[in-house]
């Protein structure tokens, strides 16, 4: 069963954990700010400006399509930041209507270029295609180290992987800035802190981390890896630190365990075919949460009864 | 050294579209306690993001220490309402302390022992240096106010300007805070204040300044908080509620 591990599934279970580690970043700062919604709207707005990038350039691998997706989501920011300032809207049904129309229109987009030999179809869009990124060359983990081997690595791998590094090093120069303005914001713009420029880059971070892994788990389960492993962090610790470690714990744990109980558990079972990885990623993101909030409910619970 | 801290000339303020303030002037004096009194939509929130130089005026000037705002944004410390702030937050007393110090460390300064020092000595002036390590959820409101006072201490600014510093903690804690203060004017701090409680303005402030969309009266509180003045600034005719808190 492991004969063909770099072959089949060495680069989907790289490409789904930095995927995955770069959403559950961004989300941890996203949960902090109340901007949870934005997780929603970006991984779907990016839609549309993935398709645009494709009619223009016609190559759904090349980097336009991070522009693309990068303007549509800056786009869909600025959107709903006219619609709260000119309209009666709150930042929900601003968030809500701006995702849904952008996303449509990405929908449309798609069927409107189906026609010939294209290559992006709906269902890869929302469900991603973690279990096509074979390495053909991928032999045995030497094979990491040979340059000729190395070329045939999945583009989306090597995206994933700049993606995550281009966060963490944003995140951890801005930090300080990130932190205060999420904490008061108008203490933080006394204090000099570019507020506008901030929340602006959380955004763009948010869009870059929603595309790297829009081929990995699709549009719609990215969503999962932004909000339940930080959510499920936060139920279990007051310290911030803690809450992006123990974070990027459970999102790996959720992207490794995901993929393997998603290829293997089924034909261990005895079915035929293996079921959906980027469905299982997420699923499982989701039932660590659940833990979490049992286990933080029962300690509660327990410490009430201890006379904490 | 200007004996003002703050000079204001007829100052008009838009906020949402509405004239929120018209035509205000008033000083406030260095080294004094200063209290902004006025009724509910008296435009004190509009003049305290003002003074911080956090919306644009339409007409009059400020000063402060005699430069402009913008310049003058790190003579000045701010305390928010509690009420404005997420109490949730993972952090801990000492990192929303050392919050006070971002503006002069900037990005990629190194915290060094003398930054935490800092931080632990403004602790001590506010009577919380036991609970550095303490997580913000887990204060009181008096206790969560000193926090932030701390905050404002450790940025060695001038003049702190609070928005109202004892708005929903009790009577014990209020008496602490205004002993903080009270030491912090003795270093030589200028402080502004936005205040509710009428019955106190005498007890706790040298100054006053009595809003209502414009200035009505400022000076020492012996001077300006008159009977007649109040009146005049909350058109009610019945002081009666005075004697008792507000």
């Amino acid at each position: 069963m492991l004969d063909d591990f770099f072959l089949i599934s060495f680069v989907p279970i790289l490409t789904g954990l930095f995927s995955a580690l770069s959403c559950t970043l961004v989300g941890n700062i996203l949960v902090l700010r109340k901007q949870a919604m934005l997780s929603d709207t970006i991984s779907h707005v990016v839609l549309p400006g993935i398709v645009t990038s494709f009619l223009i350039f016609g190559n759904v691998g090349s980097y336009f399509m991070l522009v693309g997706a990068a303007v549509a989501g800056l786009a869909a920011v600025g959107t709903i930041a006219v619609l709260r300032t000119y309209t009666s809207m709150d930042n929900s049904a601003a968030m809500a209507t701006t995702l849904s129309v952008f996303f449509a229109a990405g929908v449309l987009m798609i069927e409107l270029t189906s026609g010939g030999n294209v290559h992006l179809d709906v269902e890869h869009a929302l469900y991603g295609n973690l279990e096509s990124l074979i390495w053909i060359d991928g032999e045995s983990l030497m094979s990491v180290f040979d340059p000729v081997a190395r070329q045939t690595i999945p583009v989306e791998l090597t995206r994933a992987i700049i993606g995550f590094v281009l966060i963490v090093s944003v995140m951890l120069v801005y930090w300080r800035f990130l932190i205060v303005s999420t904490f008061d914001q108008t203490f933080a713009e006394i204090s000099g802190v570019p507020v506008g420029i901030v929340s602006a880059g959380v955004a763009l971070a948010a869009t870059i981390a929603a595309v790297i892994s829009f081929d990995a788990v699709g549009s719609i389960i990215v969503v999962a890896m932004f909000v339940c492993p930080p959510a499920a962090a936060r139920v279990l610790t007051h310290s911030l630190r803690d809450q992006v470690w123990l974070s990027l714990l459970f999102s790996a744990l959720s992207a490794v365990l995901g993929y393997a109980v998603a290829g293997y558990v089924p034909t261990l079972l005895g079915f035929e075919t293996s079921i959906s990885a980027a469905g299982t990623i997420a699923t499982l993101s989701g039932m660590i949460l659940a833990c979490a909030i049992f286990y933080s409910l029962c300690k509660r619970s327990y410490d009430l009864l201890d006379g904490h | 050294m200007s004996a003002d801290a703050i000079s204001v000339t007829e100052l008009t303020v838009d906020y949402d579209g509405v004239t929120a303030i018209e035509d205000v002037g008033f000083t406030v004096s260095a080294e004094k306690l200063t209290a902004i009194v006025g009724p509910n939509g008296a435009g004190k929130s509009t003049l305290i993001k003002a003074l911080l130089g956090l919306i644009p005026t339409r007409t009059g000037s400020i000063s402060c220490f005699g430069t402009l705002p913008k310049q003058y944004r790190k003579k000045i410390s701010y305390v928010p309402q509690r009420a404005q702030i997420d109490w949730e937050f993972p952090a801990s007393v000492f990192d929303v302390v050392a919050m006070g110090l971002y503006s002069e460390l900037g990005l990629l300064r190194y915290f060094s022992s003398a930054h935490k020092d800092r931080v632990q000595s403004a602790l001590t002036d506010v009577d919380m240096a036991d609970f550095a390590a303490r997580q913000i959820s887990q204060l009181s409101g008096g206790q969560q106010q000193r926090v932030f006072l701390a905050r404002s201490i450790v940025q060695d600014a001038e003049l702190i300007l609070l928005d109202e510093p004892f708005g929903g903690i009790d009577v014990k804690s209020e008496a602490v805070i205004v002993d903080i203060l009270r030491r912090q004017k003795q270093y030589g701090k200028s402080i502004v204040a936005v205040h509710h409680d009428l019955s106190t303005v005498t007890d706790y402030f040298d100054d006053v300044i009595l809003l209502n969309k414009t200035v009505t009266a400022f000076g020492p509180v012996n001077n300006a908080f008159t009977k007649a003045n109040i009146e005049k600034t909350y058109g009610v005719s019945n002081l009666d509620f005075l004697t008792g808190r507000a």
